[in-house]
């Protein structure tokens, strides 16, 4: 079938797309804080947690670092984007 | 637990939260707007082209639609969207609808060719429509059940409408149009016992579906057939009722125009033709709203349906006390404080 352009609803069309992304990103999170509620229920119910377990979890100095290692790698990648550089070289 | 899975269970209640605000939020504001600036006088608005006239850049109308159009592409597109998610189950189900059946029960018509209204769109975004693949049928019933996410028990109208049917008339021979996967068919022959009931469809997939549901209730009143409302292939006067829900907003106003001709062929003298359907009142907001959804929804023929003189249109083929009378589908839904999002659902009475 040959490819279809969307309805728009939005002046800038861009936002209808941005929405999509958001609103497909948005369940994505719902269904994964679903399956780690129900990780978290199964865990505790099978005594390998004890209920709270993880939210009053407090890394020992080695997880301290590797954890806050991942939280800047993880900001970078995120934030790095709004400054709009060129990765390779090429045409601006 | 669905037997699609939690992802999928997890998916699909989000969305079906997120139309239930729309439902409950985002459209009584809108309405809300509305009234408020008809009541200060300016602009004055008397069609829904006026309407969208003074909506057409509006901000929350922009969220409004944008949210109708996309929740529902979410629901049958995507990872966990129905279609999708139901190919892991394609064997099992294709079973299901494959099983044997009671002699009788289901009467397929190979060569019957699906008019090109029906195949053109795909009507609810349902990728494929209602009557290409085998499954289309499961995934339309699924699909069924959250559409009117105020609905309390999906099945609920169709059984107040039997109801409203039994009010009328106490009809032996049915014969129920457009019956899909059997949905409206369902409460009529297990609701009236005494009547057989003949459902009518185009889809295959959707009647092997049915027709698998009632061999599992064991239903000996029932029976379902592929063809089209237009053109039945029945015998003149073998009915007493010919019914239809949300048939004719999918049909444009030359087949429903043929319908009621068979229909009233089909009918014994005395019998009644009984249709639930969606027919907005003249208020141009009402109708504005009405035919924004069709549109955002795929139903192309929902607009002309409501433009149509259905009264004329009976009488034309002979009908006789034609009446257009509002349908409530739920307890309360019509009373002024229900400021959710419905469908303006009707009922067309007519008597051959």
């Amino acid at each position: 079938m040959a490819s279809r352009p969307e309805q728009t609803f939005f002046a800038d069309p861009a936002l209808d797309r941005a929405l999509a992304m958001i609103m497909t990103l948005a369940a994505e999170l719902y269904v994964t804080r679903d399956h780690v509620r129900v990780l978290e229920t199964l865990l505790v119910s099978k005594g390998v947690l004890a209920p709270d377990e993880v939210e009053r979890y407090a890394p020992d100095p080695a997880d301290a670092q590797a954890r806050s290692a991942d939280r800047d790698a993880f900001v970078r990648a995120l934030m790095a984007n709004v400054q709009g550089h060129q990765v390779s070289k090429g045409v601006a | 637990m669905s037997d699609l899975g939690r992802q999928f269970d997890a998916y699909q209640a989000f969305l079906l939260g997120a139309k239930v605000f729309w439902t409950r939020e985002l459209y009584p504001s809108l309405r809300d707007r509305y009234r408020a600036a008809s009541e200060r006088g300016a602009p004055a608005m008397r069609s829904p082209a006026d309407v969208d006239d003074w909506l057409c850049e509006d901000l929350d109308y922009a969220f409004y639609g944008w949210f109708e159009r996309h929740l529902q592409r979410m629901k049958y597109s995507g990872r966990l969207g129905l279609v999708p998610a139901h190919e892991p189950h394609r064997e099992r189900l294709t079973d299901m609808l494959n099983a044997r059946l009671p002699e009788g029960l289901l009467e397929l018509d190979p060569a019957l060719t699906a008019p090109r209204y029906f195949t053109a769109v795909d009507i609810h975004q349902h990728p494929g429509g209602v009557c290409g693949d085998a499954l289309a049928g499961v995934v339309y019933d699924r699909g069924a059940r959250t559409t009117t996410p105020l609905l309390s028990k999906h099945l609920d109208l169709h059984h107040r409408f039997v109801a409203m049917i039994g009010g009328e008339h106490r009809p032996q021979r049915i014969v129920d149009l457009g019956c899909g996967f059997g949905k409206s068919t369902r409460p009529l022959y297990t609701e009236l016992r005494d009547a057989s009931v003949l459902g009518i469809d185009i889809s295959a997939p959707c009647l092997r579906l049915a027709a698998a549901e009632a061999a599992s209730g064991q239903a000996a009143n029932v029976r379902y057939r592929q063809a089209t409302a237009e053109d039945t292939g029945e015998p003149e006067a073998a009915f007493d009722l010919v019914t239809s829900t949300m048939l004719l907003h999918e049909m444009p106003p030359p087949a429903i125009e043929a319908l009621i001709a068979e229909s009233y062929r089909l009918l014994e003298p005395g019998g009644y033709a009984i249709h639930l359907d969606f027919l907005a009142d003249d208020d141009p907001f009402d109708r504005f709203i009405h035919y924004g959804h069709a549109r955002r929804n795929n139903e192309p023929y929902m607009p002309p349906l409501n433009e149509m003189d259905l009264t004329s249109a009976h009488t034309a083929q002979g009908f006789k006390d034609v009446r257009i009378v509002p349908f409530e589908e739920t307890p309360g839904a019509r009373a002024p404080d229900n400021r959710s999002w419905r469908f303006p659902w009707a009922v067309v009475i007519a008597r051959k």
